[in-house]
């Protein structure tokens, strides 16, 4: 019988715990750090969602935060001067919001024919009235559930319309923020 | 840096400056010379009402904004009180260029209506509506757009471009004392 020389023998190599399981342990160590990347991504991307999602609230709550003022119209009257008209208007603000307001002034917005198309222009109410009635002062300061009263007048002239009749008027109050209300469509009575 | 941005025009906004001028006083504008445009309004009979009616009234409101189109330049209104109305005047840089300079230093157009024909001298004692524009700082093609259109202009009259960019640059530096024309402050005597 023929023994194996030394040298066709191969043994067994003893087993190295450290070779085997090191290139595991970076792979472990390397798939949690991705994994805590990944969360750190998710939180980044998460926070500014809602830091968009806070700016958003945020903007609509100051879109909503307009003023709510009501508008009341309590008589309205007209009279011919000159080659056109005054219109009288006694009107009633009420400020039902819980802040301040400064309303910065009233226009008369008229409507009237030019060609085929029909434009509307606006008339800056007079300084005085005519009938010596209590006017509204400009800039008029609102507070918080406050109520003011008085009387705005209008010339609007021949000139003014170009001698054009008007179809429609509608008063409109600006606050010092650009916010309009509007009482639109307005029927004076005549006064003789 | 202000951000330009592409906007459609309606062609039928567009108006044609058919006249101009320049007109000055101590009292406004601080003595800064305010180009005076003579608008062909027959195709927009709301702005010729609206330049009427202004004169009318004590105050009004208007948004404007400055762009280029096609090697020239525009200005975009819109006007909010006393009559809203929106129109686009075109400025042929060739002839009108020196208007658009004179608006950007005094900040302010005088425009008027009129048509085809009309000069500052046939209606000078037409009533205008003064407008607020902005300055140069929200126009930043400018002076470069206005330099470019006049070196073209030389170009075309058969100079080489270097020698026509360095005579477009002089004759801008020469024209900016007229554009930027003002009333010196008025010399109170002393007591």
């Amino acid at each position: 019988m023929e023994t194996p020389s030394p040298a066709a023998v191969l043994l067994p190599e003893p087993f190295d715990w450290l070779v085997a399981v090191a290139p595991l342990l970076s792979v472990a160590v390397a798939l949690v750090a991705a994994v805590v990347a990944a969360i750190s991504l998710g939180i980044a991307a998460s926070g500014r969602k809602t830091a968009r999602k806070s700016l958003g609230i945020a903007e609509r709550a100051e879109a909503s935060a307009a003023p709510e003022v009501e508008l009341y119209l309590n008589s309205a009257r007209q009279f011919s001067a000159g080659d056109g008209y005054v219109v009288l208007i006694h009107i009633q603000v009420v400020n039902r919001s819980h802040s301040a307001i400064w309303v910065r002034k009233a226009g008369l917005w008229v409507q009237y024919s030019l060609g085929d198309q029909v434009v509307r222009s606006e008339v800056t109410a007079l300084k005085t009235n005519p009938n010596k009635t209590p006017p509204l002062a400009f800039p008029l300061e609102l507070k918080a559930r406050q109520v003011a009263d008085g009387w705005l007048a209008f010339n609007i002239t021949g000139t003014r319309t170009n001698g054009r009749p008007v179809l429609r008027q509608s008063l409109t109050l600006t606050d010092t923020d650009g916010h309009d209300w509007t009482l639109d469509d307005l029927k004076a009575g005549r006064m003789r | 840096m202000t951000k330009r941005r592409k906007v459609k025009i309606d062609p039928s906004a567009i108006v044609r400056i058919v006249g101009d001028g320049l007109i000055a006083t101590l009292d406004s504008f601080g003595g800064a010379g305010v180009p005076v445009l003579i608008l062909d309004t027959e195709h927009l009979p709301q702005l010729a009402e609206a330049i009427r009616v202004s004169s009318l009234e004590p105050d009004g409101d208007a948004v404007c904004q400055w762009g280029t189109a096609e090697g020239s330049v525009i200005l975009n209104i819109e006007l909010g009180r006393p009559l809203p109305t929106a129109f686009v005047i075109h400025f042929d840089l060739g002839k009108q260029g020196i208007l658009v300079e004179s608006a950007l230093s005094a900040r302010a157009v005088q425009l008027k209506s009129g048509s085809p024909g009309d000069s500052f001298k046939s209606t000078f004692s037409e009533s205008g509506l003064v407008v607020e524009v902005p300055g140069p700082e929200s126009f930043p093609p400018w002076p470069a757009v206005f330099i470019r259109s006049i070196m073209e202009n030389y170009r075309r009259g058969g100079m080489k471009t270097v020698e026509a960019r360095a005579a477009a640059e002089q004759a801008y530096t020469a024209m900016l004392s007229t554009a930027r024309f003002h009333i010196p402050p008025k010399q109170y005597p002393m007591d």
